[in-house]
């Protein structure tokens, strides 16, 4: 019995890996959700595996490791709230971009319809990464009053404001 | 008691200031005037039995297992610098409020300026080291604030920002230090450790903790070479830069010295260091404050100048440079922030502090000239004023140390520094009150009302008084810091101010040093065209690239890493953690453990295989995304299978209840979702990544099976056995969640509740802008006829109570049997969720009454009152109780404490699940409100779903 369980475990953690290697954002969240399994079922087993001894205490004379259990009915419903936040984040970045793509170098890719910024010209990507904000911080503070020239890339672009896109 | 208030007053005083501002300046003024008069009051009230050589301590135990206490004392040192602070921090008071201008917001300056005075009372008045260093950040901190209160000017922020740099990085030395010193010392109270100094001498730690020792005192007190914050701080508002900059806060470092003195002095690495460190400060701050043209840079450095000539003396490791010590920190303290006010005044009349656009003031604002030359006079060290007799002693101790085995050297630059003390106190007074009247910006300056002169004019006084009668005035004060500095042990130092000693050899080096000076002065013109103005290269420069270079180092660091592909960095991290594993693995025993296995059964294997096969299918077919989606469902409902084969109820029941929530989460987004996923576009990749994941699965299978296979210790058997006894229930489980690791579960559900909130936050913005507009092109039609079929509606219509008893049912029983909170909010949630799904989501919303994120909310807060209501009845937190209750008809009832945090998790639960998934489903109805036909019963949906 121990065999079998430890195989399941071993099969729902290789799909889980294999499917967060993918390169769209649903696989990844399935990846997360069979790795959640693997993890859940393995922290479980460490309380040893044993048939009909639930640890409800006066029922059964020998009962089971109650500790696992507590951690792992945690951890059941943390997954959950990881996963409805992950999922909608992907959701999030799709209607942004149009692109379901995880990878930075991959995705972007808007599809053809142009005319999604038909209400406002679409925002020019900000060319200052977080790494160069966080020099210009630490070189001359943030102040909004203090535009610092930076010959390398020139001032940061202002960004339009996205008008309310209702048509 | 009353030791704790001194400290703590302005502390909590601090917010006074804040709602006194908006009844104007002198409002704020004044709260913050009494507020640390009133400080000052029970620290004078104590003066008399501390004066008389008694300590007063006071305080409580905080983290006692960590050796952090809070606990204050008043000795001598106490009470002497918290003196200073507290009557200089008056005076301060009084001159801020006639300096602040019309556009500076006095509220936010003055509740900084008491929050750094209480942190700047904690360090001086704590005993407990710790606590010591946690205020020595929170002046840090506080002086942070304070230099860039002018937040508007980049000059402000730079300074602001290189003094927190400096002082906050020796803040963290001064903490390894402490807490080494502790180590050696076996304790945290400076009261017990300075009675250890044996035992600390004789720790090989010894050499490391005088280094961060005095890593942070040398970067608070502005030594060579981490002086340079200190003039760049003067971008501050006047005020800040007396107070801290002159009287307080640079002078913290040489209270720690000298606290600490008896555990270092006389040893040869104290005397080598400090004293060399102090000497060499002392003459280049001099000469840079010589170079200086603005009024606050010359103090500033001439402030630097001082603090080494301080350091110097408490270096040598006498008692008479001790008493020296201290009575020029004393003397130093009063001329120097009369100069301040004075450079401050000035400015303000003019508008300019540059000495070379300044002359004439003299007959234009004769009081404050008087004010000016008087202190720095004291400062150049003229008789009959304060500042005599310190350096008096100062050079008289120089001129009987030798250095390295060579006898004059000390004297020598302990002398050159006097000449230039000399000449920039000349220069400051001659070039801006006397000599020719110039034009100058702020148009016709004249003396400023009495309020802004008189503090500085009180401190002229004070040490003009104290140059004619020194031992009147200061000498019991000196006297009983001097005798609290060198501890019990020794006779205690000799205190005998006097104005004349006779020809003495520090006389005649006095004398060197004034003739030197005015020549120094007078030839200035002619010295500066051989001798560059600013020899040492400029230390903001050197600090500035170094950032950068850091910053730059940083940078190329985190690019390298951080590549911006999700799969590389997995494919990273899962190599990485194989690796470990393979070399732990490589490193021991293989064989399986002995522990004998349970006999299989047919049912477990039918459910493994299903597991297995749900399993092996998604790879292969994810490309089908609904698909992958039911494949996952299987996969899961066999995982709840399994808990509940293997004795964990709690949990099957927890795992199939999030399987059906999770699974209408996924489908609803999986609906605004590409159906299908690309095809990948390398075959290698696909083998490489399977490869990964198949070694990694058989690693976790290994682990888990030589695990399952041996015996181990548990903490079970406390839980067993004291589940009903302390938790009042039977359901282990269900006990540890909420009453033996209740903290981890209260965490939990506000986690849980952080969750639903960023998932509000990133749906709701995103029915604005792109995100709105693809939603609105996203013309879908439907795949099957109806889309609220009636059958589905009405049935689901009737189970709704059935649902809801059930959810209840498991929510009571839950303590006792399996169930709880978790599973009873997830049930009810999926009751009313049927609802939506079946009905529309606009029909159900309106009519539920209930508001999700209210019901986030009282769940937590049910949750965390259930808790603290224990800390009532005096039990730590979450403690739970129990009690049998006997209610007429029903009969003998047990309610437990933990079922009212029970219900808070329950109400989060419910309220998590709610709102996410309303705010998913508001996002479809954005998209769908265009189709001309709606459901059966739907009604029209308006654009936020007929709330």
């Amino acid at each position: 019995m121990e065999l079998l369980v430890a195989a399941a475990i071993g099969l729902t953690t290789a799909t889980g890996l294999y499917m967060m290697l993918r390169g769209s954002t649903f696989p990844v969240i399935v990846g997360l959700t069979f790795l959640s399994y693997a993890v859940n079922v393995f922290l479980f087993a460490m309380g040893r595996l044993a048939a009909n001894r639930a640890p409800i205490v006066g029922t059964v004379p020998d009962p089971v490791d109650p500790l696992p259990q507590a951690l792992v009915l945690t951890a059941i419903v943390i997954s959950f709230g990881m996963t409805a936040l992950i999922v909608v984040l992907a959701l999030r970045g799709f209607l942004e971009t149009g692109s379901d793509a995880v990878d930075l170098d991959r995705g972007d890719a808007d599809d053809e319809d142009d005319d999604l910024d038909d209400a406002a010209p679409d925002p020019a990507p900000d060319a200052t990464t977080a790494s160069e904000r966080a020099i210009r911080f630490f070189r001359d503070g943030a102040g909004p009053d203090e535009p610092e020239a930076d010959p390398g890339r020139g001032p940061a672009p202002a960004r339009p404001v996205p008008s309310e896109g209702r048509p | 008691m009353t030791v704790v208030l001194i400290a703590l007053l302005p502390i909590f005083g601090a917010v006074l200031p804040l709602l006194a501002a908006p009844s104007g300046r002198s409002r704020a003024t004044a709260v913050t005037f009494a507020v640390t008069a009133a400080s000052l009051f029970l620290l004078l009230a104590q003066a008399p039995a501390v004066l008389g050589g008694a300590t007063v301590a006071g305080g409580s135990a905080w983290l006692p297992d960590i050796g952090l206490g809070f606990t204050f004392l008043i000795d001598g040192l106490g009470l002497f610098f918290a003196g200073i602070i507290l009557t200089i921090g008056l005076l301060i008071v009084v001159y801020a409020g006639f300096y602040l201008g019309r556009d500076d917001d006095p509220g936010r300056f003055f509740c900084f300026l008491l929050l750094f005075q209480g942190a700047m009372l904690g360090v001086v008045l704590s005993d407990n080291i710790l606590l010591l260093a946690i205020f020595w950040e929170l002046t840090s901190l506080t002086s942070f604030l304070l230099i860039g209160f002018w937040h508007h000017r980049p000059e402000g922020r730079q300074g602001a920002r290189m003094a927190l740099i400096v002082t906050g990085s020796g803040g963290l030395a001064l903490l390894a230090g402490m807490l080494l010193l502790g180590q050696a010392a076996g304790s945290y109270e400076l009261s017990e450790i300075l009675t250890r100094v044996d035992q600390v001498r004789a720790s090989p730690l010894f050499g490391p903790i005088l280094a961060l020792v005095l890593a942070g005192a040398f970067t608070k007190s502005a030594q060579f070479p981490v002086h340079f914050w200190l003039p760049h701080a003067m971008a501050a508002p006047t005020p800040v830069s007396a107070y801290l900059h002159s009287a307080t806060m640079v002078k913290a470092g040489l209270f720690l010295m000298l606290r600490l003195w008896p555990l270092f002095a006389g040893t040869e690495a104290w005397f080598l260091v400090v004293s060399g460190t102090g000497l060499a400060t002392m003459v280049i701050a001099a000469r840079i404050a010589l170079a200086k043209d603005d009024l606050k840079a010359i103090l500033a450095y001439s402030t630097v100048s001082h603090l080494g000539l301080i350091t110097f003396l408490i270096g040598l490791g006498t008692r008479a440079a001790v008493v020296a010590a201290v009575f020029h920190i004393f003397n130093h303290a009063a001329f120097k922030a009369a100069l301040f006010m004075t450079a401050g005044i000035v400015d303000h009349e003019t508008g300019t502090r540059d000495i070379r656009r300044l002359g004439g003031l003299a007959r234009l604002m004769p009081v404050t000239a008087v004010i000016g030359t008087v202190a720095a006079a004291a400062m150049a060290g003229v008789p009959l004023l304060n500042g005599f007799l310190s350096k008096e002693m100062m050079l008289e101790a120089a001129a009987g140390t030798s250095y390295l085995g060579n006898p004059w050297i000390v004297a020598a630059v302990a002398t050159l520094a006097a000449l230039y003390s000399v000449a920039y106190a000349l220069r400051f007074v001659h070039a801006t009150f006397f000599g020719r009247s110039r034009l100058m910006p702020g148009g016709h300056p004249h003396d400023p009302p009495a309020g802004m002169w008189l503090p500085a004019a009180l401190l002229v006084t004070l040490s003009v008084a104290v140059g004619v009668l020194p031992q009147v005035i200061a000498g019991d004060l000196v006297a009983a810091t001097a005798a609290a500095v060198t501890g019990p042990q020794g006779p205690a130092p000799e205190v005998h101010l006097a104005l004349w000693h006779g020809v003495t050899a520090a006389l005649s080096l006095s004398l060197v040093a004034f003739a030197g000076g005015a020549a120094r002065y007078a030839l200035s013109g002619w010295v500066d065209r051989f001798w560059p103005r600013d020899p040492i290269p400029d230390a903001k420069a050197l600090f500035d690239a170094a950032l950068a270079g850091l910053v730059g180092a940083a940078r190329f660091v985190t690019d390298r890493i951080h590549t911006g592909t999700l799969q590389r960095a997995l494919s990273a991290t899962v190599l990485a953690i194989l690796a470990v594993g393979a070399a732990a693995f490589a490193g021991s025993g293989h064989a399986a453990g002995t522990r004998p296995p349970l006999p299989p059964d047919p049912a477990t294997i039918a459910g493994v295989l299903a597991l297995a096969g749900a399993t092996l299918a998604v790879p292969l077919m994810h490309r089908d995304r609904l698909l992958a989606l039911m494949l996952t469902a299987v996969a899961g409902l066999a995982v709840s299978l399994l808990f509940l084969r293997f004795s964990a109820p709690d949990l099957a029941l927890t795992q199939i209840a999030v399987e059906v929530v999770a699974g209408l989460l996924l489908l609803l987004v999986l609906n605004l979702l590409p159906k299908t996923s690309p095809a990948e576009p390398s075959r290698l990749r696909l083998m490489r990544d399977a490869a990964l994941a198949g070694l990694g699965g058989i690693a976790v299978a290994g682990l888990a099976y030589a695990v399952m296979t041996r015996d181990g210790s548990s903490i079970a058997a406390f839980h067993l056995a004291e589940s009903k006894p302390l938790g009042g229930g039977t359901n282990v489980v269900n006990v540890i969640l909420v009453d033996f690791r209740g903290f981890d579960t209260f965490g939990e559900i506000i986690v849980l509740g952080i969750a639903a909130l960023v998932v509000v936050a990133l749906l709701d913005t995103a029915l604005r802008g792109r995100a709105a507009r693809r939603l609105d092109r996203m013309r879908r039609t439907p795949a099957g006829g109806d889309r609220h079929p009636l059958l589905l509606a009405m049935a689901t219509r009737v189970l709704l109570p059935l649902a809801l008893a059930t959810g209840l049912f498991i929510f009571l029983r839950g303590h006792n049997l399996p169930g709880g909170g978790f599973v009873a909010g997830l049930v009810v949630a999926i009751a009313i969720l049927m609802q939506s799904m079946a009905n529309g989501y606009a029909w159900t919303a309106g009519r539920m009454t209930l508001d999700a994120h209210a019901l986030i909310g009282a769940g937590v807060l049910i949750a965390g009152a259930t808790g603290l209501a224990a800390l009532a009845f005096g039990a730590p937190f979450l403690t739970s109780s129990f009690g049998h209750f006997h209610l007429p008809l029903v009969g003998d009832i047990e309610l437990a404490s933990a079922m009212g945090f029970d219900l808070g998790v329950f109400l989060t639960v419910v309220g998590v699940v709610l709102l996410a998934l309303s705010r998913i489903a508001r996002i479809e109805a954005r998209a769908e409100d265009r189709r001309p036909n709606r459901g059966a019963i739907a009604e029209p949906a308006t654009e936020d779903g007929g709330r």
